[in-house]
């Protein structure tokens, strides 16, 4: 089935690309909504960053442009800081109620 | 877009996640991974129509192997009900996301992926998770709690990911059509010429000390054939033509880096202090006892005064 793909294109596809970055971040946007596990709720913001990072590397390649890899370094940067940031606010929430459970926390929208 | 096929392709692959995420019986989940499976295959073959690509047959062949491994562990990794198996699986994807990089040449990225997020972030998940779940599952042993093992409304969370899904497929079935060429050979090459001719000291070390370079590399590197030759002179005063090895990724990424983006990459760096200051602020376990002291020092002078 891949060899038959891929003798009709001869050649990674930037649609091919963008579809796998599209489908990499509509999982992540379903695990987000559905999971009620804080940590797995981050994991999958997680994921959309690595959906993100593919779209970016495949236009810089079609382009020649080493801005998209640039940009890749500074969302690295952001999800670091996110990690370290919304795990301690976890280690918080998760000290005042003894779960994990994100809907231990519905009060708060009302 | 003159066909409706891509968007029902979209739908069967929608359907495949509903019923691996819902369903709590190994055989039907097993059923749905290959409906799913099944549905993106069918619309990448009609992606496979539209024009345009990079790289040769092998490089689309790993590309795709590594897609779906990508796409597989995704799904693993919002369906497992465990949630230190959700951050492997998650380790999983980005190897998988860094083989893609690698396909796509973007070597140092596809390393700073490994060594950053399965080295350092997906570590400090893991240590997180143990951590809560050793606390919490103090009472009941093994057992996983029920907020990991039932989903929370799938048919909305699987409409939203497929109406995303949609906007993409219109995009790329409609918009890549107008995009301008990809880059040729000649086009990297001028590229690494452009840079070679930024950094005379690389150029030096590459070419030897026999070599005399002018004081200006502009216009003296240039494009020739296939490679890039360095138009310099000898110590003796001999016109030389010495070709150059391409520069790399690395250095590429290096120089767009601090060339194009000095403001941003200093930025990053305040980013990761506050980060780290909050971090810092937000973990600090309460100590009681000090706000106990603050009150009485706060009280203190109320009652000296009281007494004058």
């Amino acid at each position: 089935m891949m060899c038959l793909l891929a003798s009709a294109m001869g050649s990674v596809s930037l649609a091919h690309a963008l579809l796998l970055s599209g489908v990499l971040m509509s999982i992540g946007l379903a695990g987000f909504v559905s999971r009620r596990n804080l940590i797995v709720m981050f994991l999958c913001t997680e994921l959309m960053f690595q959906a993100v990072v593919v779209a970016m590397v495949a236009f810089g390649r079609w382009y020649w442009d080493f801005s998209g890899q640039v940009f890749v370094i500074f969302i690295l940067t952001v999800a670091a800081a996110e990690a370290a940031l919304a795990l301690a606010l976890v280690v918080l929430l998760h000290r005042r109620r003894a779960t994990l459970d994100a809907d231990a926390w519905t009060e708060l929208r009302e | 877009m003159d066909s409706i096929l891509p968007y029902i392709a979209t739908a069967v692959a929608a359907i495949g996640l509903l019923i691996v995420l819902s369903s709590g019986v190994r055989l039907t989940r097993a059923g749905g991974g290959v409906l799913g499976m099944a549905g993106l295959v069918w619309l990448f073959m009609l992606a496979s129509t539209i024009p345009g690509g990079v790289g040769d047959v092998t490089i689309e062949v790993f590309f795709l192997i590594f897609a779906a491994m990508a796409v597989s562990a995704g799904v693993q990794m919002i369906r497992s009900p465990r949630p230190v198996y959700s951050a492997l699986f998650f380790v999983l994807v980005v190897m998988s996301v860094c083989g893609m990089l690698v396909m796509l040449e973007a070597f140092f990225i596809a390393f700073a992926l490994v060594i950053v997020y399965a080295g350092a972030i997906l570590i400090t998940y893991m240590f997180v998770l143990m951590l809560a779940q050793q606390a919490s599952d103090a009472s009941h042993q093994g057992e996983t709690p029920e907020y990991d093992r039932t989903p929370r409304d799938p048919v909305a969370a699987v409409c939203v990911a497929a109406i995303f899904m949609a906007v993409v497929v219109n995009v790329t079935f409609t918009g890549l059509n107008d995009l301008a060429p990809a880059a040729s050979d000649v086009d990297r090459l001028r590229a690494d010429a452009a840079l070679l001719a930024n950094t005379p000291r690389g150029v030096q070390r590459q070419v030897g000390e026999d070599v005399v370079l002018p004081d200006s590399l502009d216009g003296h590197i240039t494009v020739q054939g296939d490679g890039v030759v360095l138009h310099a002179s000898s110590p003796t005063g001999d016109a030389l033509i010495v070709p150059l090895k391409s520069p790399g990724n690395t250095s590429h990424v290096g120089w767009s880096l601090v060339a194009r983006f000095p403001a941003s990459l200093e930025l990053a760096g305040i980013i990761l202090l506050m980060a780290m200051f909050g971090a810092v602020i937000l973990a600090r376990r309460q100590i009681d006892h000090a706000e106990e002291e603050l009150a009485s020092a706060v009280a203190a002078p109320d009652s000296s005064e009281v007494d004058a």
